[in-house]
C-alpha cells in the first residue's frame, strides 16, 4: 500500500465532513438528504429575528433564515430564507415573524394559501402579512396596562376619598348618609302610625259599609256610587303605601351595604346622578310625607263622601 | 546589570524566534514535494492515531456533563430537555475543542518536541541542513499542517462521541428520553457553534503543534535538554489553547 | 576551494572563533585539529553555512554563502557531504533508506537506480549488508560508516569529516581512516577532516590547521608538522602520542 496513509486521511476526512455537515443539518432539524428551495419576502418589521432562526409552517419547522438585510431605500427588510424542497408552498401564501426574540423563539411563519394553486418556485418572494397576533397583544399590551393603571389609580383615590369623607363627620356624604337614615325612620315611624290610622278609619268604613247596606236599601243609587268611590280611593291608597314601602326596602339595602362598607360607596361618590337622584327622591318623599301629613285629605279626599252623612 | 536585561530580553526574544520559525514555516509550504510524504505520516500519527483516546475522552465528557447537568436540575419547573439544550451545546462550543486539545497537547505536543529535540541535539537536523534540505519545510511544515488539518477531524469526532456519549448515557442511565435530549439539543442550537468549535480546533491544532515543534527544534543541552523541551511543550500548549480559548471566545462570540 | 577570511563568531557575546583565515584547496586533504573546546566544530559549521559568522567571509568557490538566499545556498550545501560526529542518521528510518534518503530528496532517478547506488555506497564503506537494519541496531563504528555512505551518496566534490574517528576504538578508527583515505583517491574529492585524534591526521591528511582558544595558531603540511617546534603544536602531539600509546589501558 504506497498511498496508505493518504487514504486512511483521506477516509477520515471526508467522514468528518459528512458527519459535521449531517449533524449540523440534524440539529438544524432540515432534512439531511433532500434539498432546499431559497425564497424571498419582506417585512416591515424583522422583530429580532436573525440568521439561523426557524421557518415554520403549522408549528412545525420547515427551513431556516439565512439572510436578514435592512433596505435603506425601501425602509423594510429583505428576509432570505430556505425550506424544504418537496414541500409544495401555494402562491399567495404569506409570511410574518412569529415569537419574541426576548425569549430567542423568533420564526418566520408561513400561512399556506390554497393547495390547488401552483407551487412557488426558488428565488420567489412571498408577501408579508404582518397582522400578529402575539406581536399586536403585545403592541397592545402597554396601552392596555396604562389603562388598567389608571382605573386601578382613580378607583384607589376614589376610595381614599370616601374614606376620608366617610372619616371627617361634616363631609357631605356622611351627612347625606344620616339624612337618608334620618328619612327612612321618619318614612317608617309615618307608615306605622298611619297604618294604625287607617285601620281605624277602615274599621269606621267598615261600620259605615253595615249601616250603609241599610241605608242603600232605601238610597240604592246613590249608595251604589258612593261605595264605587271609596273603594277607588282606597286601590289608590292601597298603590301609594306599597310604592313607599318599596322606596323602604331599597333604602335599607342600600344602608345595609353602606354600613358594610362596600365598594359601591366608591360608584356613589363618582356618580353624582345617583346622588342627586336620591337626594331629589328623599326630597320628594319628604315633601310627599310632609303633604300627607298636612292635607292627608286629598289622599283621602274621597272619603269627603263619608261627611256628606 | 546583564543578566537583568537578559530576563527581561529574553521572553522578547523567544517570541521573535518562534515568529521567525513560523514565517520560515510558512515560506516553506509552497515546496509541496518537500513534505508531501511527511506530511500523511504526520496526519496519521496526528489524527488517526489520536482517535481512540478522544473519541474515549469525549464519550466520558458527554456522559459526566449530562449526568451532572441532570443532578443539577432538579426544578420540576424545568422541562427535562433543557438537559440535552446544556451538554449539546457545551460539547460543541467547548468541551469537544477543549478536551481534544489537552489529549493532543500531552500526546502530540510531548511527541513532537521530543522526536525534533532528540534530532537537534543528535544532529539530524543539522545533517538534514548539511544535505540541502530545508529542515523547517521538512519536519516542521507537514506536523504543523497535520495538527492545523486534523485537529477539526478529531473535533468532529469529539462532539459526534461526545453527544452520543450524552445521549446514550441520559437514554439507559434513565435521566430522559433521546429524543428529548435531541429536541433540547435543537431548541438552541445555533448553526455558527460548530463552525465556532471548528475554527477553534484549528486555532488549537496550530498552537499545539508550532508550540511543541518550536520548543523541539531549539532544544539545546543533550538529554536533559529533550526532557525539558518535552515538558515545557505540553504545559506551554495547554496554557496556550486556555489563552486562546478565551481570546477566540471574546473575540468571535 | 574554500576560502576563509577574518571570521569571527561570538555566541552571547563570548568569542568563540578570533580572526581565523584559512584556504582550503580542491583535492586536498585538510586537517583541523585543536582541543576540545577550541572551536572546531564551529569553524566546520561554518562552512556549510549551518552557522553565520559575527563578522568575516566564507567563500564557497568564490561565491558569499552568507550573502546568498536560502535556497542557493542549499544548492552550494549539495555539493557537500558531512559526516557528523555521532554519525546523525536519521532514527526514524533504517539504513538503506538513511543512504536513499539525499537520492529521493535531491534526483529524480528510478527506485531501481536508487538500490543499486545505495548498495554501492554500502560497497564503499564495506558494509554490504547492513541495508535493512534500523539504525539503533547498529554499532557506533557501523553508524558512522552508514553515515558516510550517506554522505557521498550524491557524489559531493566536498566530505566534511566531524571527529570520524572520536569514540571508536582503535581497529576501526583505523579502519575509518583507511576508508577516508580510499574514498578520496576514489572519487577525487576535498577533503576537511575536523579532530583531535592526531593518528588520523598523520594517516589522512595533506595538511594540517591548528586551532587553539579560537585563534588560527598554525598551519603547514604533514612534513612541516613534523619538524616543527611549536609550543602548542608540540604539546598537543605529544599528548596525542600519549593517549595512543595506552588506549588498552583505558
Amino acid at each position: 500500500m504506497k498511498y496508505g496513509n493518504e487514504l486512511k486521511v483521506g477516509i477520515a476526512v471526508v467522514l468528518s465532513i459528512i458527519v459535521f455537515i449531517v449533524g449540523v443539518r440534524y440539529f438544524q432539524d432540515l432534512p439531511i438528504f433532500s434539498g432546499t428551495l431559497e425564497l424571498y419576502t419582506t417585512f416591515e418589521n424583522a422583530d429580532g429575528l436573525i440568521v439561523g432562526n426557524p421557518v415554520q409552517i403549522n408549528g412545525v419547522r420547515v427551513g431556516r433564515v439565512n439572510e436578514v438585510r435592512l433596505r435603506p431605500e425601501t425602509r423594510n427588510v429583505l428576509v432570505r430564507f430556505q425550506v424544504d424542497r418537496d414541500l409544495q408552498i401555494p402562491e399567495g401564501s404569506t409570511t410574518r415573524v412569529s415569537g419574541l426574540s426576548a425569549l430567542s423563539s423568533v420564526s418566520v411563519v408561513i400561512n399556506l394559501a390554497d393547495a390547488r394553486r401552483s407551487a412557488v418556485s426558488a428565488g420567489d418572494t412571498l408577501t408579508s402579512d404582518q397582522t400578529d397576533v402575539l406581536g399586536n397583544l403585545v403592541d397592545q399590551a402597554p396601552r392596555l396596562v396604562h389603562r388598567a393603571d389608571s382605573l386601578f389609580g382613580s378607583a384607589t383615590t376614589t376610595l381614599n376619598t370616601a374614606e376620608q369623607l366617610l372619616a371627617r363627620p361634616e363631609s357631605d356624604l356622611r351627612q347625606t348618609l344620616v339624612a337618608i337614615g334620618t328619612t327612612a325612620r321618619t318614612v317608617d315611624q309615618l307608615l306605622r302610625t298611619e297604618q294604625q290610622r287607617l285601620a281605624s278609619t277602615l274599621e269606621s268604613v267598615d261600620t259605615l259599609a253595615t249601616s250603609l247596606a241599610d241605608f242603600s236599601t232605601t238610597n240604592q243609587d246613590s249608595l251604589s256610587l258612593a261605595v264605587q268611590r271609596l273603594n277607588r280611593s282606597l286601590t289608590q291608597l292601597e298603590r301609594n303605601l306599597t310604592a313607599l314601602e318599596q322606596t323602604t326596602t331599597t333604602l335599607d339595602a342600600i344602608l345595609q351595604k353602606v354600613n358594610q362598607g362596600e365598594g359601591t360607596l366608591g360608584l356613589l361618590v363618582n356618580d353624582p346622578g345617583l346622588y342627586h337622584r336620591l337626594d331629589s327622591t328623599t326630597t320628594q318623599l319628604n315633601r310627599l310625607l310632609v303633604d300627607f301629613q298636612q292635607n292627608p285629605k286629598r289622599y283621602l279626599k274621597d272619603l269627603k263622601l263619608v261627611e256628606v252623612f | 546589570m546583564a543578566s537583568l536585561s537578559l530576563t527581561l530580553t529574553k521572553p522578547l526574544r523567544n517570541v521573535g524566534l518562534y515568529v521567525l520559525l513560523m514565517v520560515k514555516a510558512f515560506a516553506s509550504l509552497g515546496e509541496f514535494r518537500l513534505y508531501r510524504k511527511n506530511l500523511f505520516k504526520q496526519m496519521v500519527r496526528v489524527g488517526i492515531d489520536s482517535i481512540p483516546i478522544v473519541a474515549l475522552a469525549a464519550a466520558f465528557s458527554g456522559a459526566v456533563t449530562t449526568v451532572q447537568t441532570a443532578y443539577q436540575l432538579v426544578s420540576p419547573f424545568i422541562p427535562k430537555r433543557i438537559i440535552g439544550s446544556i451538554v449539546a451545546p457545551s460539547l460543541i462550543l467547548e468541551l469537544g475543542a477543549v478536551v481534544t486539545g489537552f489529549i493532543l497537547a500531552g500526546r502530540i505536543g510531548a511527541r513532537f518536541a521530543a522526536e525534533l529535540g532528540t534530532m537537534r541535539v543528535t544532529e539530524q537536523i543539522d545533517a538534514l541542513e548539511a544535505m540541502g534540505l530545508n529542515s523547517i519545510g521538512y519536519l516542521i511544515v507537514p506536523r504543523v499542517l497535520a495538527g492545523v488539518v486534523m485537529f477539526p477531524v478529531l473535533y468532529v469526532v469529539a462532539c459526534f462521541v461526545g453527544i452520543t456519549g450524552g445521549i446514550g448515557v441520559a437514554h439507559f442511565g434513565g435521566y430522559l428520553e433521546a429524543g428529548e435530549f435531541v429536541a433540547g439539543a435543537r431548541e438552541f442550537f445555533q448553526p455558527f457553534d460548530p463552525v465556532f468549535g471548528l475554527i477553534k480546533s484549528v486555532v488549537f491544532g496550530f498552537a499545539i503543534t508550532s508550540i511543541s515543534c518550536y520548543k523541539g527544534y531549539y532544544t539545546g543541552g543533550g538529554a536533559e535538554g529533550v526532557g525539558r523541551a518535552t515538558t515545557d511543550a505540553a504545559v506551554l500548549s495547554c496554557v496556550y489553547i486556555l489563552v486562546a480559548d478565551l481570546l477566540l471566545a471574546i473575540v468571535l462570540l | 576551494m574554500i576560502q576563509i577570511e577574518h571570521l569571527y563568531k561570538s555566541f552571547d557575546g563570548k568569542p568563540v572563533l578570533r580572526d581565523v583565515s584559512l584556504e582550503i584547496r580542491d583535492g586536498e586533504t585538510l586537517a583541523i585539529i585543536g582541543r576540545s573546546g577550541s572551536g572546531k566544530s564551529v569553524l566546520m559549521k561554518h562552512v556549510i553555512g549551518l552557522l553565520t559568522p559575527t563578522s568575516g567571509r566564507v567563500q564557497v568557490d568564490g561565491t558569499d554563502i552568507n550573502e546568498i538566499p536560502y535556497r542557493r545556498l542549499r544548492e552550494v550545501r549539495r555539493q557537500f557531504g558531512v559526516l557528523f560526529q555521532g554519525g546523525a542518521l536519521f532514527d526514524s528510518m533504517n539504513a538503506f533508506e538513511n543512504i536513499a534518503f539525499p537520492l529521493r530528496t535531491f534526483t529524480d532517478m528510478e527506485e531501481a537506480a536508487i538500490r543499486d547506488e545505495v548498495y554501492e555506497c554500502l560497497r564503499l564503506v564495506e558494509l554490504p549488508d547492513v541495508g535493512p537494519k534500523r539504525t539503533a541496531e547498529l554499532s557506533g563504528g557501523m553508524q558512522k560508516r552508514v553515515a558516510l555512505a550517506r554522505a557521498i551518496a550524491l557524489r559531493p566534490r566536498y566530505i566534511i569529516y566531524d571527529e570520524p574517528t572520536s569514540g571508536l576504538d582503535p581497529e576501526t578508527s583505523n579502519a575509518i581512516d583507511d576508508l577516508i583515505r580510499a574514498l578520496t583517491d576514489e572519487m577525487n574529492v576535498t577533503s576537511i577532516v575536523v579532530t583531535h585524534d592526531m593518528h588520523s591526521v598523520l594517516s589522512i591528511a595533506d595538511r594540517a590547521a591548528l586551532l587553539h582558544r579560537g585563534h588560527l595558531h598554525w598551519v603547514g603540511t604533514i612534513d612541516e608538522l613534523h619538524a616543527s617546534d611549536d609550543e602548542v603544536l608540540c604539546a598537543f602531539v605529544k599528548a596525542n602520542e600519549y593517549q595512543i600509546g595506552v588506549p588498552q589501558r583505558v
